[in-house]
């Protein structure tokens, strides 16, 4: 059983910088968790504080039920995997693989035999007698993975693994870690900065910023349910739009105002916002691009097309409205002309709320 | 081979060398004399006390300059300063810290470097000398902390083409760490090529030669954000995608950054003096 526990976790560096504040997650024992962020959020930090390989400043972490805080990192039962990692040139792969069980004493058979496991795997059985320069970037990498499996560790924490490949590798390879860590049935902790990565391999997703957790859930739930104006631009690409409205009643139901054009909110949203006290005040309104759909002359929001970006089945539609870029998603047969006026509008279905003030969305 | 170990070899009839490493036990059938300058002497058999004291006495007797070691040349100034035969082969100096010695860290560094060219300084530090570019700090640094666990700083000298400059290097590489330390945050690999600014400014202030005038910002992540933004390029975009922060958001930070120093870094000449105020600051 391997589940970690990070409470009131904080880390700040020599120099005084707080990298790491307040931070608390609960991982489940075989999940598959990644931290996403910006360059400079975190991410590496709070992973190299769960290795051991950077000291916690306050708080405690817990692997399984024993506090490991005061713990070497050798005796927390994990292995690590990172985007810079070397193969010995000089070492076949089978030697390569066996480099860290030899130091650990391991018994000569037992390593056949991890090694003969995870080469299965990873499918690199055939590969077990070259060298690392006979093998190209996808296979040195599964050679890496290898390396951190025959560990047989409780926990794997890998940092930004796929990064050095390029970007045909880098999907395949994705695909490979989410089957491998269904047939290993270990805990992943994964860091990405890469938001595509994060919402296609996680069970789940720990948006980081600035050092603060800002939401943990299932991919989904971040994508449709973001808690805060921060998790709703950073996950989707194209990015969300944002646009002030004011929220005001009328017959009986809330509308949303923008530019003097009215959306009526669902009714699940309605009674957020009245429960929220919203009604008669100014928020944020973010639509998704692929919820914004061209209507028909004299309805929704009147634009200007100033980009159409082809992207074979759909195309990115770049517009203005009051002097702001916004961007819509709509099929790929869709036959724009720059410059062209266009009526828009949004699936009040799918408009998210966000208090000015707080960024928090108002519809949790 | 150098002449002390020559004669003491004839005099005790067994295999005598150097050992740099301050934790090595002897095995049985070895004996370790204290030499002089944090040098030690393993003997290949037992010795009884009065052939250690006598061995002791010629060691303190012989003068340091007859000790020729690469241990010796790292931490003696005064060895080789005026040694200025050439190398054999241009090296840079890998001085590489780890805060948990193994038998696993030992393991590694030889199986990527020759292992002549590795001294063991103490417990937590080796020196390489390093000739080829077979293996990236940045791979060795990955390897050593993912097989030995442990983490691990590497700081990488200048080139160095002469005896003579050896010992400044390792000196140079004990100064980078400090520096490295302060200005650099994400400092687990420390080039000197990339230190030079700081190198000069901190060599200034030991001069006494620097007296910057400079207005402090007192905002970590104003300052980040410059940092960030020099890294760049100068380069708006760029910065503001790493930073994931709105354009505006970084034309307002750098503006806020103009009223408190004075400096628009957007300009290459205000860029270079905020650069060095900022360096002046933080090295004290
Ligand atoms: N040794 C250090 N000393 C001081 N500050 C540091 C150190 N290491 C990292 N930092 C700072 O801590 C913050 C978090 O760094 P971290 O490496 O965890 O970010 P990250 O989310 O992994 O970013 P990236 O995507 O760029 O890898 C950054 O602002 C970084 O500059
Ligand atoms: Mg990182």
């Amino acid at each position: 059983m391997a589940n970690l526990t990070l409470k009131n976790i904080n880390k700040v560096y020599e120099n005084g910088f707080m990298a790491v504040k307040d931070v608390n997650l609960e991982i489940a024992d075989k999940e598959f968790m990644i931290f996403v962020g910006p360059s400079g959020c975190g991410k590496t930090t709070t992973l190299r504080m769960i290795a051991g390989l950077e000291e916690i400043t306050d708080g405690d972490l817990k692997i399984g039920d024993e506090l490991v805080n005061d713990i070497a990192p050798k005796d927390r039962n994990i292995a690590m995997v990172f985007q810079n990692y070397a193969l010995y040139p000089h070492m076949t792969v089978y030697d390569n693989m066996a480099f860290g069980l030899k130091l650990k004493k391991t018994p000569k058979d037992e390593i056949k035999e991890s090694i003969n496991k995870a080469a299965k795997i990873l499918d690199i059985e055939q590969l077990l007698t070259r060298k690392p320069k006979q093998l190209s970037g996808g296979q040195r990498q599964r050679v890496a993975l290898g390396r951190a499996i025959v560990r047989k560790p409780e926990v794997f924490l890998m940092d930004e693994p796929l990064s050095n490949l390029d970007a045909k590798l880098r999907i395949q390879m994705r695909a490979e870690l989410i089957r491998l860590h269904s047939e290993l049935q270990t805990t992943f902790v994964y860091v990405t900065h890469d938001q595509t990565e994060a919402m296609t391999m996680g069970t789940r997703i720990c948006v980081m910023n600035d050092g603060i957790i800002q939401q943990v859930a299932d991919p989904k739930t971040i994508y449709n349910k973001p808690a805060n104006l921060f998790v709703a631009g950073f996950i989707g690409a194209p990015q969300m739009n944002f646009i002030s409205a004011r929220l005001t009643e009328k017959d009986n139901e809330i509308v949303a105002v923008i530019e003097g054009s009215e959306i009526k909110l669902s009714a699940e949203s309605a009674s957020k916002v009245k429960a929220g006290n919203y009604v008669g005040k100014d928020v944020i309104v973010g639509v998704r691009p692929e919820n914004i759909k061209i209507v028909g002359e004299g309805t929704g929001l009147k634009v200007k097309v100033e980009v159409i970006e082809l992207l074979g089945s759909d195309s990115n539609i770049y517009f203005t409205f009051r002097g702001k870029q916004y961007i819509a998603k709509e099929d790929g047969s869709i036959d724009l002309k720059f410059g062209q006026e266009i009526n828009i509008a949004f699936d009040n279905e799918k408009i998210h709320l966000f208090d000015k003030e707080s960024e928090l969305s108002i519809l949790l | 081979m150098n002449a002390l170990l020559q004669e003491l070899q004839t005099i005790l009839g067994c295999k005598v060398e150097w050992i740099k490493s301050e934790q090595l036990k002897p095995k049985k059938d070895q004996t370790i004399i204290n030499g002089s300058n944090r040098l030690k002497i393993l003997v290949h058999r037992s010795l009884s006390q009065v052939e250690i004291s006598l061995i002791e006495k010629l060691i303190e007797n012989s003068s340091i300059s007859y000790i020729q070691s690469e241990f010796d040349i790292l931490c003696d100034p005064n060895g080789y300063k005026n040694d200025d035969r050439a190398l054999k082969y241009p090296l840079k100096l890998w001085r590489i810290l780890y805060r948990d010695s193994s038998e696993e860290v030992a393991e590694i560094l030889k199986s990527s470097f020759h292992k002549d060219h590795i001294i063991n300084m103490n417990g937590n530090e080796s020196v390489v000398f390093v000739m080829t570019d077979e293996i990236t700090p940045y791979e060795l640094l990955g390897v050593l902390e993912s097989e030995a666990l442990t983490s691990v700083r590497i700081i990488i000298s200048n080139s160095i083409a002469r005896a003579s400059s050896l010992h400044k290097a390792y000196l140079d590489t004990l100064e980078l760490s400090e520096l490295g330390k302060r200005i650099k945050e994400k400092a687990q690999v420390i080039k000197y090529e990339d230190m030079l600014f700081p190198m000069f400014v901190s060599q200034l202030r030991k001069a006494n030669g620097l007296l910057l005038n400079t207005n402090p910002v007192g905002d970590s992540e104003l300052e980040q954000t410059a940092m960030i933004f020099l890294e760049n390029n100068l380069n708006i975009t760029e910065t503001a995608n790493k930073l994931f922060i709105h354009r505006n958001t970084l034309i307002y930070r750098l503006n806020k950054l103009e009223n408190i120093t004075g400096y628009d870094i957007r300009k290459f000449n205000d860029a270079i003096n905020y650069y060095l105020g900022y360096l002046a600051d933080q090295i004290k």
